[in-house]
C-alpha cells in the first residue's frame, strides 16, 4: 500500500547509541525483516517508524511524505506487539472494533469492517469471547485483525511470534504471508530467529548495534552474507583467513578453487566464509590446484549428516557436513580421526567478507 | 516435621488460632451480649434473650447517626478513590529511580502519629489558623471559616490517613498493566484522555476495589480521627459505641452498635464487591 524509506536515523539513549544512520527502502506492498540479535537496534527502529520513539536525527518518510514528526495514530500504522497488548476487558470484536471508533467511522460501517476482517482471520465465531478465553493463536489473530482493520499504510510487527510454540509458529508464519500478500500490504517485521526472516521476507535487513550489516533478498543474505556478522547469524561456522597473490587466494596452506575476484593488492589479508555442506572430501591427500589437503580431527555423526572437523596444513581448522542420503546413510562414516583427505569446493561457495 | 509436611493445614492452626482467639470469640461474646437485656454495668453473659436494644436503635437519632457514618465513610472512600488514581498515575509514570522517595512519601502521613496530624490539621483549619488568617489577610473573608470540628474536617483527617492504602493497591494494578497496551491504543488512534478513561481505567478495577474494601472498612471502623477532628456534633458510630461501653457503661447496647456497625460495612462491602465481580467477571478470569 504504501513505500517507506528510513533517512539516516539514529536513536541516542544517554550515551548508548542504539540505532545508528540507519537507511533503507520498503517498496509499496513488500514485506521486509529486520533481523539481528537482542539489543541490535531492530525494534528500537521499528518503533521510530510507528511513531512510538522520537528518532535522534533522521527522518521517516511514508510514501514520500515526512512523517518524523506525526504520531503513530497520524501515521496511519497497524502495530502487532511481541505481547499483543489485546484490550483484555474488551471482546474479540470491541477490540476489532476500537481502531475504527477511535477514527469515527459510522456504527454500520464499522459492523461490517469487523466482520469482514474476523472473517479474514478465521475467528468469526468466537466474535464474543474476551482475549482471556482465546488459544495463543487465536489472540495473535486478533491482534493482526485490530492492526489491519484501520487499513493501515504500513503494518508493523514485533516479534509476534515468540511466545507461540514451534509448531503454531510456523501455521502463523504461512497464514501472516498469506494475508499480506493477498492485501497487498507493506510489512515491517522484527525478529530474532533467522528461519522466520528468510522465509516470510521479501528483504532481509541484518542489523548489529544499532548498524545495518546487510539488507538484500533472503537469498543474498543466505548464500551471500557479506560481514562475518552475517555469515555467523546465517548459520556459517567455516571461517579462513587468506592472503591475495597474483589473483589467487592463498589459506589453509594452499591456492583456493577460482577464479575469485581479487579486492586489495598482492599480499594484503582477507577473511572468508564457506558453508560446511560446500567443502567436500575426497580420501587421501593431493594437494592439486583449487584443493587443500587437511587431517580430519573428529567426525561426529548426526543422524541426517556427518560432520568433520578437518585441520589444515597452516593450523587453521574448517569443518565440512555431509548428507546422510542414499547407499551413504547406511554405510560406515566415511573417515576417521586422523585420516588425510584432500577439500575441495566450488569457487562461488566462497564468500569473501569485509572487515 | 513430617507431621507438618503431610499436612499444611497443621501450619495454619497458629494463626487461626490467634484470630479465633482474639477476634472472633471476643466479638461474638459481643454480639451475645447485644441481644441480653441492657443492664447498667452487667458484662456477663445471660440466657435471656431479648431484642429491645436493637428496638432502641429504630430512635432517629441513632439512625441518623448511621446515615452520618455511612456518609463520611462513602465520601472519604470516595475522594481517596479519585486522589489515589491520579498519585498512582502519576507514579506509575515516575521514573524507576524516583519512585521510591515519591512512594515513601505517599506512605509519610503513617509515619506520622494520629495526635501530631490532628494538631497540624488545627493549625491550618483552625478559626485561628494558616488558611483563615491568609484568607482575612488578602481581604478574600472578614469573619473566620469554620472548618475544624465539623463533617468536612473529619473526611479530611480521614482521606489523608487512609490515601496511602489506596495509593498501593491502585499501583500495584498499573504494574500488573502490560506497558504496550496503552501503546496499542495509541497506535489506533485514541488520545491520553481515551487511553486513560477506556483502556487504563477499567484495568484498575481489581486495585480500585482492593482499596475501596481497605478504605471504606477503615474509614467505618475509624474512631481515633472523628473524635479528634470532628468535636461534638461529627458524631459517628464508634464515637456512639465509646460513650455506650466507657461513658454510660451500657454494655448490651453498645454491643447491639457494634454489630449494626459490623453488619452494615459488610454488607456494602459485600454487595459492591460481588455488583463488581459478576460485571467483570467474563473478562478477568483465568489468564
Amino acid at each position: 500500500m504504501a513505500h517507506v524509506q528510513l533517512s539516516d536515523l539514529s536513536k541516542r539513549y544517554g550515551v548508548f547509541q542504539a540505532v545508528e544512520t540507519v537507511s533503507m527502502e520498503v517498496q509499496s506492498g513488500e514485506f521486509l525483516t529486520l533481523l539481528g540479535p537482542s539489543g541490535c537496534g531492530k525494534t528500537t527502529t521499528l518503533r521510530m517508524v510507528a511513531g512510538l520513539v522520537p528518532p535522534t536525527t533522521g527522518t521517516v518518510r511514508i510514501d514520500g511524505r515526512d512523517v518524523t514528526a506525526l504520531s503513530a495514530a497520524q501515521r496511519g500504522i497497524g502495530m502487532v506487539f511481541q505481547s499483543l497488548a489485546l484490550f483484555p476487558h474488551m471482546t474479540v470484536t470491541e477490540n476489532v472494533a476500537f481502531g475504527l471508533k477511535m477514527r469515527r467511522v459510522a456504527p454500520a460501517e464499522i459492523a461490517r469492517r469487523v466482520r469482514s476482517l474476523l472473517e479474514i482471520v478465521r475467528l468469526a465465531h468466537l466474535a464474543d469471547r474476551y482475549p482471556n478465553q482465546l488459544s495463543g493463536g487465536q489472540q495473535q489473530r486478533v491482534a493482526l485483525a485490530r492492526a489491519l482493520v484501520i487499513e493501515p499504510s504500513i503494518l508493523i510487527l514485533d516479534e509476534p511470534f515468540g511466545a507461540l510454540d514451534r509448531k503454531l509458529r510456523e501455521a502463523m508464519q504461512v497464514e501472516l504471508r498469506q494475508i499480506t500478500r493477498d492485501l497487498h500490504i507493506t510489512a515491517l517485521f522484527v525478529t530474532h530467529d533467522q528461519e522466520e526472516a528468510l522465509m516470510l521476507s521479501d528483504l532481509v535487513a541484518v542489523m548489529n548495534q544499532g548498524r545495518v550489516e546487510q539488507l538484500g533478498t533472503p537469498q543474498e543474505v543466505f548464500r551471500a552474507p557479506r560481514t562475518r556478522f552475517v555469515a555467523d547469524f546465517m548459520g556459517v561456522t567455516n571461517f579462513l583467513k587468506g592472503r591475495w597473490s597474483g589473483g589467487v587466494l592463498l589459506a589453509g596452506g594452499g591456492a583456493l578453487p577460482g577464479p575469485l575476484q581479487q579486492v586489495g593488492a598482492d599480499g594484503s589479508t582477507v577473511e572468508l566464509a564457506i558453508r560446511p555442506e560446500e567443502v567436500l572430501l575426497q580420501p587421501g591427500a593431493e594437494a592439486t590446484t583449487g584443493a587443500l589437503t587437511a587431517a580430519v580431527l573428529q567426525a561426529v555423526y548426526h543422524g541426517t549428516s556427518t560432520s568433520y572437523t578437518l585441520r589444515l596444513p597452516d593450523g587453521q581448522t574448517l569443518m565440512s557436513r555431509e548428507p546422510n542420503d542414499g547407499a551413504s546413510g547406511y554405510a560406515p562414516l566415511r573417515f576417521s580421526a586422523g585420516d588425510a583427505v584432500t577439500a575441495r569446493w566450488r569457487p562461488e561457495a566462497v564468500h569473501l567478507l569485509q572487515s | 516435621m513430617s507431621a507438618l509436611r503431610r499436612s499444611p493445614a497443621l501450619l495454619m492452626l497458629p494463626a487461626c488460632l490467634l484470630v479465633t482467639g482474639c477476634l472472633l470469640l471476643p466479638i461474638a461474646y459481643l454480639i451475645g451480649l447485644s441481644f441480653n437485656p441492657p443492664v447498667v454495668g452487667e458484662v456477663e453473659l445471660t440466657t435471656t434473650l431479648t431484642l429491645r436494644n436493637y428496638a432502641r436503635l429504630l430512635d432517629w437519632f441513632y439512625a441518623s447517626v448511621l446515615l452520618k457514618t455511612l456518609w463520611v465513610s462513602i465520601v472519604t472512600t470516595a475522594i481517596s478513590a479519585v486522589l489515589g488514581i491520579a498519585l498512582a498515575l502519576s507514579l506509575w509514570r515516575t521514573p524507576a529511580q524516583w519512585r521510591g522517595l515519591l512512594v515513601v512519601v505517599v506512605l509519610a502521613p503513617l509515619l506520622v502519629s494520629i495526635v501530631a496530624r490532628t494538631f497540624g490539621w488545627m493549625l491550618l483549619l483552625g478559626d485561628a489558623g494558616i488558611i483563615n488568617n491568609a484568607l482575612i489577610g488578602l481581604g478574600v473573608i472578614r469573619e473566620p471559616l469554620h472548618m475544624m470540628f465539623t463533617q468536612g474536617a473529619v473526611i479530611v483527617g480521614l482521606v489523608h490517613v487512609f490515601l496511602p492504602f489506596m495509593v498501593l493497591s491502585v499501583l500495584a494494578a498499573f504494574d500488573r498493566i502490560d506497558p504496550a497496551i496503552p501503546e496499542a491504543a495509541d497506535t489506533l488512534g485514541a488520545g491520553p484522555f481515551t487511553i486513560f478513561w477506556q483502556v487504563i481505567l477499567p484495568l484498575l478495577n481489581p486495585g480500585v476495589a482492593a482499596g475501596v474494601t481497605i478504605v471504606f472498612s477503615l474509614a467505618m471502623s475509624s474512631y481515633v480521627t472523628p473524635a479528634l477532628m470532628g468535636g461534638s456534633s461529627a458524631g459517628v458510630l464508634t464515637t456512639l459505641v465509646y460513650q455506650q461501653l466507657v461513658v454510660t457503661y451500657d454494655w448490651h447496647f453498645g454491643a447491639a452498635l457494634v454489630a449494626v456497625l459490623l453488619a452494615t460495612t459488610l454488607v456494602i462491602l459485600g454487595s459492591v464487591l460481588y455488583a463488581n465481580a459478576v460485571r467483570t467477571a467474563r473478562w478477568m478470569g483465568r489468564r
